[in-house]
């Protein structure tokens, strides 16, 4: 298991680096000069020329590359051009509405999802499967911000329930806090509820088909139980996979859903960002939430080995 | 074609039903010039925001232009971002995936990059890569392509690590045929149907990014309609003008679910061992049913 994790952990290595690359070329596809296209059109040559030097631009472009992996290493994504702050303090200013939300909606697709999921797959086949599946289609198909936009329009405009857009701290209450962040959540949830229940459904299928779920059946095992004990269990192992894609699937969907519900999260911070040109912010928002999928992902993995005692590596 | 499209109505018909609301959304895009439909951009300002009426089945925007003709009119762009962000991705990742399954020496660096390519959540990638490209249909192409063909890229390896090993591709080698020849007609035209379903998704997933990316006004911009930008242009009127926002969002929704329902049809129906071994479960398991009767529900 040891060996196994360390394998995994090297096998990042490789991944970040080409994480890394793709990241700093992004500013480098910049039709033009960087520092020109920064500064915008009036800028003097002056101006420019410091710039390009301030950045680095002036040198070879490998050597750019190995200065600033460096510095990223170090925890240092440079400073943002607009906000005049580094980029770790702007991006953990705007961390804790981000988190909040994925964690809730997380919280709210699992909930929805894995009993529905299960019952779906107990219930193969039937009209209550058939409902079932449209709704995880139709979870797929639907565009996060839309959803959102029906939610304020049903929730906050028409029934008053909840506000339409903004962010509470927690510091000033969890009630409204979980408030204004109720229907962000449920908008991204819709989507990653629907993905994760079709995995739950499959994993109990396999899972209701396997001997021990017809031994505990010919012992007279009562049918709740059956579920919830011997199939639940195993069936959750597969789920687990999921889960880590549907963490990062919702970090990135929230730079959307913020925008719809002016939440002051790392995603509006990215979008505002591409508007003034500030390319440090953009890079390192990218840079920070690929880390986090690459990260949670090799948990999980690292967590499915330990779930199941059959798994030995 | 046709004993496709019969078996699709017999033993799926809601998927039946989506190519038919394909269909005629690709025909409105197609002959949106020719139907009678006020122009997209004519503004008209004595009629802003009115609901839904004979003149304006969809009501009408901000400038009071017909929303029921820009939602038209949108399908014509977000459609062909779609089948180009399908197009690009499919050819890229054929070529990709191709290379790497059956070169041995290509395949270990390439998957390092596909892998690293797919740490990235989609969407974001894509906001980042419209960023840096400049905004406009083509370079939104390029995004999301470059988004999406490492996904189809592993399915294409798979396929042909697997038809590496068939007899008939080895037959091939052993009688000389060049790599050219034995990629295309051996592997490739085996692995035809996963690559079809796949590009399915990708549109439909090209059509939620373009979506995403318009809303945010990282797509095609105004006065050009899109999807994204006309719900872009009518959040702010969610309370006055509701209608605004509904039918750009059930454009996108009905074109989306259409084509997730034709990709799992085909998929299905193209699959006798998946359709096989349905059967053989769906048999079995009614044999264990009458040996081991459920006990009675509590």
């Amino acid at each position: 298991m040891a060996r196994y994790a360390a394998g995994r952990v090297l096998a990042l290595v490789p991944v970040l680096l080409i994480v890394g690359v793709t990241v700093f070329l992004l500013i480098h596809l910049i039709p033009g000069d960087p520092a020109s296209v920064i500064l915008g059109p009036e800028a003097t040559d002056t101006q420019v020329a410091q710039l390009r030097a301030a950045l680095g631009l002036d040198r070879p472009l490998y050597v750019q590359f190995v200065v600033w992996f460096g510095r990223v290493v170090h925890g240092d994504l440079g400073d943002s051009i607009f906000l005049r702050q580094t980029v770790t303090r702007a991006i953990w200013d705007h961390l804790s509405p981000t988190a909040s939300l994925t964690a809730l909606a997380e919280a709210l697709a699992l909930a929805v999802a894995i009993p529905s999921g299960i019952l779906a797959a107990w219930k193969r086949d039937t009209r209550y499967d058939q409902i079932f599946m449209m709704l995880v289609l139709l979870g797929v198909s639907i565009p996060s911000f839309w959803t959102g936009l029906n939610l304020i329009a049903l929730f906050a405009v028409a029934l008053r329930l909840f506000p339409v857009a903004g962010y509470v701290s927690p510091a000033h209450g969890v009630g409204p806090w979980l408030g204004s962040l109720v229907l962000p959540a449920a908008a991204l949830a819709f989507t990653q509820a629907g993905l994760i229940a079709r995995m739950a459904r499959d994993s109990t299928i396999d899972v209701l088909a396997e001997d021990y779920i017809r031994t505990a059946r010919s012992k007279g095992v009562r049918e709740p139980r059956v579920l919830a004990r011997h199939a639940f269990r195993n069936a959750l192992i597969p789920t687990v996979t999921v889960v880590g894609t549907s963490l990062a699937n919702l970090l990135s969907g929230a730079v959307i859903v913020e925008t719809v519900f002016v939440l002051p999260g790392i995603g509006n911070l990215a979008v505002q960002s591409i508007s003034r040109r500030d390319y440090p912010v953009i890079e390192g928002v990218v840079l920070l939430v690929a880390l986090v999928y690459v990260i949670v992902n090799l948990a999980v993995d690292l967590l499915y080995a330990a779930l199941d005692p059959r798994i030995t590596y | 074609m046709e004993h496709f499209l019969r078996a699709l109505v017999r033993r799926r018909p809601i998927a039946a039903a989506a190519v038919a609301v394909l269909a005629v959304i690709v025909l409105a895009a197609v002959l949106a010039p020719v139907l009678a439909l006020p122009a997209p951009d004519r503004f008209d300002m004595s009629a802003r925001l009115a609901p839904p009426s004979l003149a304006h089945p969809f009501g009408t925007d901000n400038f009071g232009r017909d929303v029921l003709s820009r939602v038209v009119y949108s399908a014509r762009v977000s459609l062909l971002i779609g089948l180009g962000v399908m197009v690009v991705s499919t050819a890229a990742g054929t070529l990709a995936g191709l290379a790497a399954g059956y070169y041995r020496r290509i395949d270990g660096p390439a998957m390092r990059v596909l892998d690293g390519l797919m740490s990235f959540p989609a969407i974001l990638l894509a906001i980042a890569l419209v960023a840096a490209l400049g905004v406009g249909a083509r370079n939104e192409i390029i995004a999301i392509a470059l988004v999406y063909f490492p996904r189809t890229a592993r399915i294409v390896r798979a396929s042909t690590l697997t038809l590496k090993q068939r007899a008939f591709v080895e037959a091939a080698v052993a009688l000389g045929e060049g790599d050219r020849r034995i990629l295309t007609v051996h592997i490739l035209r085996n692995a035809l149907t996963p690559l079809i379903v796949q590009s399915t998704f990708v549109f439909a997933e090209a059509i939620l990014a373009d979506a995403a990316l318009s809303f945010l006004g990282l797509g095609v911009r105004p006065p050009t309609p899109t999807w994204g930008n006309m719900l872009d242009d009518a959040h702010i009127y969610i309370e006055t003008a509701p209608w605004f926002v509904v039918f750009p969002g059930v454009a996108i929704v009905l074109t989306v679910l259409s084509l997730n329902l034709v990709g799992d049809a085909v998929r299905d129906l193209a699959d006798p061992y998946a359709v096989a071994g349905r059967r053989a479960r769906a048999a079995r398991d009614r044999r264990l049913s009458r040996a081991v009767p459920k006990p009675a529900q509590e």
